[in-house]
């Protein structure tokens, strides 16, 4: 066990996590040349798309030093605000973390927030300052930063280049150094901490785990301590490049557990594994179970693919316990589903995943937060949906969800930022220097307001020196109102919002206007009203369109136009019927739009 | 019965708006009458020997060739098809080609209709529309047709010309009405691809109309021709009573017919085809009996589509009896519900016993009226 290491990388997107990830495989020859793609780790193509990593992923290598074996287990963890649950089960299984800053950029809100979690749960931390090479780079001020952050020593932090390659091997020697090795008892009752699960089409669920004491021995009973389900270890072993099956994986280690489970739900991260015979008294703290954020509509373009999208989102679900959705069904829309989501990346992927491998075409419609509702009555309801709200009669009052979000920008941009947070409801808490010209703002803010345009508008007005993380905090209440839109007098159930009271009439005008942008005009005059409850608070008029003809249309042009009118046909199929409207699918967005 | 329509690809210069097939290099003249000479004989089989009821000579310019050699094509549809007793018979011409020697030759053969690519009276616009002809010599040239005997005369106008206003069109339609003729086929320009004046439209050298503009060409257009008579009797296309043209009817009716000549389009039924538009390979082609047309079966669907498609172009409209008969129940389904959201609605399909037709103001918008009707 001494001659463990585990440890994570802790760093903010694009700071050059999973590069520096790929020269650690290739210097410890874990990764050989023909294997040998950028962002190894990341196996999703979205993922490396995007630059991000979605999943956890896990992967050893062996390193000899000194005539001395060692077996460094390496934890990659999603950097993204949606998935900070991960990320916090990822680094309770380390004993270090390193951090990784780019030195042309510096210290960003995500990286705080996990960088927190890493020293609440005690974690050795090694800064590592990349990008060196480049000639933006800033050493001796992020120096500062990560300084003033972690309060190191100047020259504990390690200067590299994952791109180059250059102080890869000071970063693996300080890995040995600085990391402590793993504590624990191998012969007590097996904990072992789930940190991750994905999904094999051939073998069910792999889960990702590291024991923290106890031996897992292949074939042994073994149960899950919160689903309290109890499997047979199939196959165990450890995380190579490829799954390497092993008899035994002892505390202090990092491996993998197959067990003929089917879908991800049964498989919670931050769960424990035990034996059924030899129960370890308790199971690993910080076990959550994963709450959806955000919800929206999911509708399948084409009516009669309801079937084919159930079953493209239960696959989804085998490896994405985080999803959930359940039947619902709108006037507009017809038959979807509400789909729950950690957050709107979250939220994106699974709408990018369901086109690219399952080839479906949804409508996604306007996200929004859960609401909790007391009626007259007494009674508590959660809301996932506008259209579910009671009327308006029957409700005592609304809570939504608050956040504690914090912003780390340069001093140039507070000003607006704050603006900013305070057009969205925030409450500022505090605001720290973290150099002379880097802040550190907190607010307290409604969830709902980050639901709509708050990245894009957080990041034109910093021009991109903003970051931003958040952590959901208590319910509130708060004056909500239904906005609905109505289209020639017909009210458009998915185009319904709830809003704060005080951004409904500007809210409801701003609406009108994109609708009248994104609906094509029609054969007659179309009008567009936002309505609270039966009071109309905007108006938006399409006019009638005056000129839809082909002048001729002789022998020679009757093919061409056939085919030009059944592409025209197949266009209106996509678009929705509302009474007499068309609408394309477009419009059903329309409030993610909004200037 | 059916109709023949022979292509005439040759113009002495290009007009600005046009993108029919058509060549300036007049050395392969004998050679492409030489071709559609034979292509009619292959063309027998197509149309299953069918009576022939209407011939047309359409362009390109038919007028730019000699006599003879219309002559010829003429003389060639009788000696292969069995041709009814008072078949329409239609030249394309254009005012500057018209002398009396030439029209007394084309009535001579038998030809008993004329369309005068006429377009506007209004130098300026003939200019723009890179016309060759002036309005003067179109006024003559309509003169000496009716002195060579010709009863049924037509005029291609157009209108929703940049820089027509609402003035100078009317007086092009008054001088139209004038002249005591018995068609007008009035087109809104179109900017198609490949011309003039889409180029110019691309450059911003020149602005199409506003559609309120455009729809004030038309309603006027509409307007005054009703009020002298003319029946209105598909989109672009007025008439005097019995004197709507039998051959461009019988595209909307789905008839069959035979088109002769490169770029042409043939119609049986069943399938359309249509040949290469390139004069060499045409001629090539029909030396060697292949490969000069595509050819498109038709599915039960698209045949549906067409027939909505050209009859809501007309004033006859379609019937739910006919796509019954034609189509079967399951199209008949489909066309009733559409139906019934454009009639509920937006009133843009008349209904009268079963009969269902779009109205004269709402014809300006009836490509998405046909669309939605349209089963794919």
């Amino acid at each position: 066990m001494e001659n463990i290491r585990n440890f994570c990388i802790i760093a903010h997107i694009d700071h050059g996590k999973s590069t520096l990830a790929d020269r650690l495989l290739e210097i410890t020859g874990t990764v050989t040349g023909k294997d040998l793609q950028a962002q190894v780790l990341d196996d999703m193509d979205i993922e490396r798309e995007r630059g991000i990593t979605i999943k956890s992923h896990a992967i050893q290598m062996d390193y000899k030093v000194n005539g001395q074996k060692y077996v460094l287990n390496l934890i990659d963890t999603p950097g993204h605000v949606d998935f900070s649950y991960e990320v916090s089960r990822a680094i309770a299984s380390c004993e270090g973390a390193l951090l990784v800053v780019d030195a042309t950029q510096g210290i960003q809100a995500q990286t705080i927030s996990n960088m927190y979690q890493a020293i609440d749960h005690n974690l050795t931390v090694i800064p590592v300052l990349n990008k060196m090479d480049m000639p933006a780079a800033m050493p001796e001020e992020v120096k500062d930063q990560i300084i003033d952050l972690i309060g190191c020593k100047r020259e504990d932090i390690i200067e590299v280049s994952a791109r180059t390659g250059v102080g890869i091997q000071d970063v693996l020697d300080a890995i040995i150094e600085r990391v402590p090795a793993p504590k624990g008892d191998p012969e007590g009752p097996l904990q072992a901490l789930i940190f991750d699960s994905v999904f094999n089409s051939f073998r069910g669920i792999i889960a990702y785990y590291r024991i923290l004491n106890g031996t897992l021995k292949k074939g042994e009973h073994v149960k899950f301590v919160n689903t309290t389900h109890d499997y047979h270890a199939d196959e165990i072993g450890v995380l190579k490049l490829k799954l390497s099956p092993r008899d035994t994986v002892c505390a202090g280690d990092v491996g993998y557990i197959i067990s003929g489970i089917k879908s991800a739900k049964e498989v919670k991260v931050g769960d424990t594994i035990t034996h059924v015979n030899n129960p370890c008294d308790s199971a690993v703290a910080g076990f959550e179970n994963v709450k959806s954020m955000v919800f929206a509509g999911i509708y399948p373009v084409d009516a009669d693919d309801y079937e084919e999208l159930r079953a493209s989102l239960e696959k989804l679900q085998l490896n994405d316990a985080s999803l959930t959705f359940i039947p619902e069904s709108s006037a507009a829309l017809g038959f979807g589903f509400r789909g729950g989501f950690l957050g709107l990346l979250h939220m994106e992927i699974i709408q990018e995943r369901l086109d690219r491998e399952f080839d479906m075409d949804v409508i996604t419609t306007v996200p929004n937060v859960s609401y909790k509702v007391v009626t007259t009555k007494g009674e508590k309801l959660d809301v996932h949906n506008p259209s579910g709200l009671p009327a308006p009669t029957l409700i005592d009052f609304i809570e939504e969800p608050y956040i504690k979000a914090q912003v780390i920008t340069k001093t140039e941009y507070v000003g607006a930022i704050m603006n900013l947070c305070i057009d969205k409801r925030g409450v500022l808490q505090s605001q720290t220097y973290l150099t002379t010209d880097r802040v550190e703002i907190n607010f307290e803010m409604p969830l709902a307001e980050i639901v709509f345009d708050f990245y894009d508008k957080l990041k034109s007005i910093s021009k991109g020196y903003a970051s931003f993380d958040y952590h959901p905090t208590v319910y509130k209440q708060a004056k909500l109102v239904k906005l609905d839109i109505l289209l020639n007098g017909e009210q458009v159930d998915a185009l319904s919002t709830l809003i704060h009271f005080d951004n409904a009439y500007p809210f409801g005008r701003r609406m009108c206007e994109k609708l009248k942008e994104l609906i094509p005009r029609q054969q007659y005059e179309v009008a567009i009203q936002a309505a609270i409850g039966s009071k109309i608070i905007a108006r938006e008029t399409i006019s009638a369109m005056r000129k839809d003809v082909t002048a001729k249309c002789y022998g020679g042009d009757i093919s061409r136009k056939r085919k030009l009118l059944e592409k025209q046909k197949k266009g209106k199929k996509r678009m929705r019927q509302i009474g007499t409207v068309e609408v394309p699918q477009s419009a059903f967005l329309a409030v993610l739009k909004l200037d | 019965m059916a109709g023949i329509y022979f292509h005439i690809p040759f113009c002495k210069t290009r007009c600005s708006y046009c993108d029919f097939f058509s060549s300036v290099s007049e050395e392969y003249i004998p050679k492409i009458i030489e071709a559609e000479i034979k292509e009619l004989e292959f063309k027998k089989e197509y149309l299953n020997c069918e009576t022939i009821e209407t011939i047309y000579f359409g362009g390109g310019t038919p007028s730019f060739i000699s006599e003879n050699n219309i002559q010829q094509l003429l003389n060639s549809v009788y000696k292969n098809f069995k041709v009814c007793d008072n078949p329409e018979i239609t030249i394309e011409v254009n005012p500057d080609d018209i002398s009396s020697q030439k029209a007394n030759s084309f009535f001579s053969f038998g030809i008993n209709r004329v369309s005068m690519g006429t377009q506007s009276f209004n130098d300026d616009i003939l200019k723009f529309l890179n016309r060759r002809h002036n309005s003067k010599q179109a006024l003559k040239s309509i003169g000496i047709l009716k002195q060579s005997g010709f009863k049924n005369i037509s005029i291609d106008l157009i209108y929703g010309i940049p820089n027509l206003n609402n003035y100078e069109w009317e007086k092009t339609i008054d001088t139209a009405l004038q002249l005591n003729i018995q068609h007008i086929s009035a087109y809104h320009l179109s900017f198609e691809k490949g011309t003039k004046i889409h180029q110019q439209l691309k450059t911003k050298e020149i602005f199409a109309l506003q559609d309120d503009d455009s729809v004030n060409q038309y309603n006027l257009l509409c307007k005054k021709l009703k009020n002298n008579s003319f029946e209105h009797y598909e989109i672009s296309n007025f008439s005097l009573p019995e004197f709507n043209s039998k051959h461009n009817s019988s595209y909307w009716e789905g008839k069959k017919y035979g088109g002769i000549g490169p770029s042409s389009h043939s119609f049986n039924g069943n399938s359309r085809q249509w040949n290469v538009s390139d004069i060499e390979k045409y001629i090539k082609g029909v030396i060697s009996n292949k490969g000069y047309f595509t050819k498109e079966n038709l599915s039960l669907n698209q045949k549906y589509n067409e027939y909505i498609l050209t009859r809501l172009r007309t004033n006859k409209g379609v019937s739910d009896k006919e796509i019954l008969v034609n189509f079967g129940e399951n199209i008949l389904n489909h066309f009733l519900t559409e139906i019934k959201l454009l009639t509920n609605s937006n009133k843009v399909i008349l209904t009268n016993n079963n009969n269902y037709s779009i109205s004269e103001e709402n014809w300006f918008i009836s490509d998405g009226i046909i669309a939605q009707l349209c089963k794919i």
